[in-house]
């Protein structure tokens, strides 16, 4: 069944450009979500083979428990994500659900692929989805912001593309579970896997891989700035996570612990100078980044179960905060914090628990997932800890910043958000705090994924039998 | 193992809970005389201020040499793509010798 959601999501972009009738794209992506809750908590490990060919010659979709978390999330933000651009986008609407359909399904299809060559091909599809929603506007802004990020993005899909003929002139196959039989550690293997990572880090804008994603963040309706700094900047970490779950190295990495460390202090640095409050949550959401790839190069089970658990809090997080600020930014049409001054109520409740949960303030879901990376990293090396510490309490000063200059400025205006566009801010407030209170609800869900990631044995002889 | 209701916890979060008693019992409203109401700068009144997001953090800016951090963020693609390679040499560089 789980083939069905890129078909339906695929067919609905193309068919929305003929009915231009926003309810297709909504029914379809909400209909993938459903059938990725069912298949969630169906609780097996299902494997879907495609041309009547068995792994490792016919292309493999896997659902493992990784696979399934991230594919959820996705689903899951794209469906608040389409009610809430009902009313937030104005104009070229059909062209605005195809594309979001698009980008639905090859982030969909990154995640289930079992076959290295598919996820690519997968990432293309999320790549010129991702393009024409930067340009969308095609304003002076739009257009530059899409216009680096399509040669950025083609020089990392390079990289990728150029890694995966090397592993495939090495190995002979480009199928997860068969590559993990036949991989070795050695240079050539690891100068491959190199290649790999730097591509997917692109996607996940880790520093310095990062500098295409506040331009193009800038010129993005609000409602895709809120799937960039989530699902799609998660995808990046889980191209990394699977790459080296393939390589069988979850284990202690120092590249991803060094570039995690200067990703998370470089991003809050720059968060705090900046007044375009996009720029600002991408310059957050790259900080956020620099937290879970460190959390998982740490490579120990807490270490990774902070990092997943660190991916769900970010999407709930910056869901929040960038559909709640978009709800200003849509009354308002401004984007920069000295004029987005504004007075209402229920959004400045929620966008106050985005800032305060993104700080990591207690019973807060944000505290959960940093709580478990500080002990992770004090495991390990409490130097990191302290740096990460650092970086909590600069995350609290530009918080406060959006929340003081959005909330509490003297020339404040009365503003009136459509209740279609408060329904999914009000929603992940709600999530956030019920995890913040209760964090084994957050913890239970990730469990799987970072159960997954331990028992490679499982998943090749899922795969490939025997 | 991954509660963090532990006691550690707790002593942060009754902490928390002093400084936001300590915050509003601060911002308690006080009678005092109406002549105490006005505040005096030399004897004028004083002008209600309100700080803007340029001048948030000001002296952070220019202490910690973030402006210098925002400067090499030059807007240059050119300038993103040499960042792209020196990162990937340095990856390559740490997963493969390190």
């Amino acid at each position: 069944m789980l083939e069905y959601t890129v078909y339906i999501l695929i067919i609905a972009a193309f068919l929305m450009l003929v009915v231009r009738r926003d309810e297709v794209a909504i029914g379809a992506i909400l209909t993938s979500f459903f059938i990725m809750i069912f298949e969630y908590f169906s609780n097996t490990m299902e494997v879907v083979t495609f041309g009547g060919r068995a792994a490792p010659f016919g292309i493999v979709w896997v659902a493992d428990g990784l696979s399934m978390f991230i594919a959820l999330l996705i689903t899951g933000i794209s469906s608040l994500v389409a009610l809430y651009s009902v009313k937030h986008i104005r104009e070229r609407k059909h062209r605005f659900y195809a594309l979001l359909c698009l980008l639905t399904a090859g982030l969909i299809g990154v995640s289930l692929t079992g076959d290295l060559f598919n996820m690519y091909v997968f990432f293309e599809i999320l790549s010129v989805a991702s393009y024409g929603l930067v340009s969308f506007f095609l304003d002076e802004h739009a257009i530059e912001g899409a216009f680096k990020y399509i040669i950025m993005g083609s020089f990392a899909s390079s990289f990728i593309l150029l890694g995966i003929a090397l592993l495939y002139s090495l190995t002979g196959t480009v199928n997860f579970a068969h590559l993990a039989m036949n991989v070795t550690q050695s240079q050539e293997m690891l100068i491959v896997l190199a290649l790999i990572m730097g591509g997917f880090a692109l996607k996940a804008a880790i520093i310095p891989f990062h500098a295409w994603k506040p331009d193009a963040i800038e010129g993005t309706p609000s409602p895709i700035g809120a799937i960039f700094t989530t699902v799609s900047a998660a995808i990046g970490i889980y191209g990394i996570i699977r790459i080296l779950f393939v390589f069988n190295m979850i284990e202690f990495n120092i590249a991803l612990v060094f570039f995690g460390v200067i990703t998370m202090i470089g991003g809050a640095l720059l968060a705090l100078v900046q007044i375009n409050v996009k720029r600002m949550l991408a310059y957050s959401s790259i900080s956020q980044m620099g937290y879970i790839t460190m959390a998982i190069g740490l490579g120990t089970t807490l270490g990774i179960t902070s990092g997943m658990y660190h991916i769900l809090n970010n999407v709930l997080i910056k869901g929040l905060l960038f559909m709640g600020i978009g709800c200003a930014m849509y009354v308002t049409r401004k984007e920069n914090l000295n004029e987005l001054s504004v007075k209402n109520t229920p959004l400045l409740i929620c966008v106050g628990i985005g800032v305060l949960s993104m700080a990591g303030i207690p019973l807060l879901n944000g505290f959960a997932s940093k709580w478990l990376i500080f002990m992770a990293t004090w495991e390990i090396n409490p130097i990191l800890t302290i740096l990460a510490l650092i970086t909590s309490a600069i995350t609290l000063a530009y918080g406060l910043k959006i929340f003081s200059s959005m909330f509490l400025g003297s020339k404040a205006i009365e503003i009136k958000v459509p209740k279609i566009m408060m329904f999914p801010v009000i929603l992940l407030t709600i999530i956030c705090i019920v995890i913040g209170i209760f964090p084994q609800v957050g913890l239970s869900f990730i469990e799987p994924a970072v159960d997954a990631l331990f028992s490679q044995s499982q998943y090749i002889s899922a795969v490939l039998g025997g | 193992m991954f509660d963090y209701w532990s006691v550690f916890s707790l002593v942060f979060i009754g902490f928390t809970v002093i400084g936001f008693l300590i915050y509003f019992m601060g911002n308690r409203k006080t009678r005092y005389e109406k002549m105490k109401l006005e505040t005096y700068t030399c004897g004028e009144p004083f002008p209600e201020v309100s700080i803007g997001p340029d001048n948030f953090y000001v002296a952070i800016k220019k202490n910690l040499g973030i402006r210098n951090l925002r400067h090499i963020h030059s807007g240059k693609l050119s300038d993103y793509l040499l960042w792209f390679l020196i990162g990937l040499a340095a990856l390559i560089f740490m997963v493969v010798m390190l």
